[in-house]
């Protein structure tokens, strides 16, 4: 039967049931504090959702500028990003990962989006050559108040293997698909695959990126 | 090697948001039926978000006061339609409206936009029809919060994208409508007794192909097709030909 259903009222019982657990628990974790916060921007809290503005526009606008570069068109792209966290927070499933993660996601989707439909392939490879890659690798962002995190993905990237971050970085910051990262490097298609998948599984240990 | 073994090994480059539509798409359909590549992924997306955590730079003076502004004045959307087992009462619910005067013919499961581009290059003409039928179902297809539906279709099949308000209908190996005909689809609102609401008629794109992009869905709304005049109708005059959804 193809037959769906409206989320029903678990989605509420789990948005009530958190809002208890505020109330009686103060202590959250950054990321339970944000579910929190999600629930209510949901509800159409515009506090909520500032707090949400406050704790991820920066890392929302620095991904967003990483892949674009161009400041006017990074904070367009940004702002259109975290008012479409505000009308799509009703969607939001703290089942499926966490309010950083989906914000990220939102935003690095729409990056590439920006990217990929604005400007023609010659015109990218014009602003993203391989050669940027090394000095985006070296080069550190006018970070704000995050070393530490900065610290532990430079590290991480250290580990991988020259091709692992070459493809990772090419795909992620630079907004190519894996056929594109493939042309690029010249690299057939399935072992940029399999790079990106086991790159990925590196970092993911070597951050300790666990399923909190 | 298995299609979804294949779509496994695109976990990494989906995450990283490498991947075109479709095979965001598969992906996608592959996160529905296997637990364990929805963990990967999950842990991969949470993964990807420090890469871009760690570039995180102060936004530019504001646009906070821009963004705060805007979201006064935008409305939310409304929650999305989930995939989920058929309650019963649904299902009754459903077969209910179907039965005041209407003859549910198949509901079918577990469309994937896989087979829906198996079927697209086997009836891949080179007319506009089917380049725009195309073009449409790769925008819903693309986005996150689509969900696809799936049914016999005269002895064909359709899949259906609902994505927002927005419903692409597309049939495949469908047997043409009669003379003078054309095959129509309906959104029946969930209350009991409420009368269907007329959509688009479908465009032959050759081939045993049909399609129908439009908008105007509500969450809860079942969809149909029957079969009306050239034209369409403002209430049906035959059978169901298939009802999917809600």
């Amino acid at each position: 039967m193809a037959v769906v259903v409206p989320f029903s009222s678990d989605r509420r019982r789990r948005g009530s049931v958190s809002v208890q657990t505020e109330a009686a628990e103060p202590v959250l974790s950054e990321d339970e504090r944000l579910v929190a916060l999600m629930q209510r921007t949901a509800r159409g809290d515009q506090d909520a959702f500032a707090e949400i503005y406050d704790a991820l526009s920066g890392p929302v606008y620095g991904l967003v500028r990483r892949v674009l570069r161009d400041p006017a068109q990074s904070q367009e792209v940004a702002q259109e990003v975290m008012v479409e966290i505000w009308r799509q927070a009703t969607r939001f499933d703290s089942a499926k990962g966490s309010v950083k993660g989906y914000v990220l996601t939102v935003a690095h989707r729409r990056a590439i989006d920006r990217v990929r439909s604005a400007q023609s392939s010659t015109d990218r490879e014009m602003r993203v050559g391989r050669s940027s890659v090394e000095r985006d690798y070296d080069q550190v962002s006018e970070a704000v108040e995050h070393k530490m995190e900065v610290q532990q993905v430079r590290r991480a990237l250290g580990v991988l293997t020259t091709l692992q971050r070459e493809a990772v970085q090419l795909a992620y910051y630079g907004g190519y698909t894996h056929r594109e990262v493939s042309d690029l490097l010249g690299v057939p298609l399935g072992t940029i695959k399999t790079r990106l998948r086991d790159g990925l599984i590196r970092l993911r240990d070597e951050m300790g990126v666990g399923g909190t | 090697m298995s299609e979804n073994r294949e779509t496994h090994m695109l976990t990494g480059a989906y995450a990283l948001g490498a991947v075109d539509d479709i095979e965001a798409a598969k992906v996608r359909e592959l996160l529905r039926t296997s637990p364990e590549a929805a963990a990967e992924v999950r842990l991969f997306t949470e993964t990807a978000a420090r890469l871009g955590e760690a570039e995180a730079m102060e936004p530019p003076p504001g646009m906070r006061a821009a963004v705060l502004a805007e979201i006064a004045t935008t409305r939310q959307a409304p929650t999305v339609l989930a995939p989920k087992r058929a309650s019963g009462n649904r299902f009754a619910r459903l077969v209910s409206v179907a039965a005041a005067g209407l003859l549910v013919v198949a509901v079918g499961a577990g469309a994937t936009a896989l087979d829906f581009r198996d079927r697209m290059s086997e009836a891949q003409q080179a007319n506009q029809a089917t380049t725009q039928a195309n073009e449409a179902m790769i925008e819903v297809l693309a986005d996150p919060g689509r969900q696809l539906l799936d049914a016999e279709f005269a002895g064909g099949h359709a899949t259906l994208v609902v994505s927002g308000d927005r419903v692409v209908v597309l049939g495949t190996d469908v047997e043409a409508p009669p003379e003078g005909k054309a095959y129509q689809l309906w959104m029946i609102p969930p209350t009991e007794g409420a009368a269907p609401i007329p959509s688009v008629t479908l465009t032959a794109t050759g081939d045993g192909g049909f399609w129908g992009d439009t908008g105007g869905y509500a969450v809860g709304q079942a969809l149909a097709v029957t079969v009306e005049p050239v034209g369409g109708s403002q209430q049906p005059t035959s059978d169901l030909v298939f009802v999917a959804g809600a």
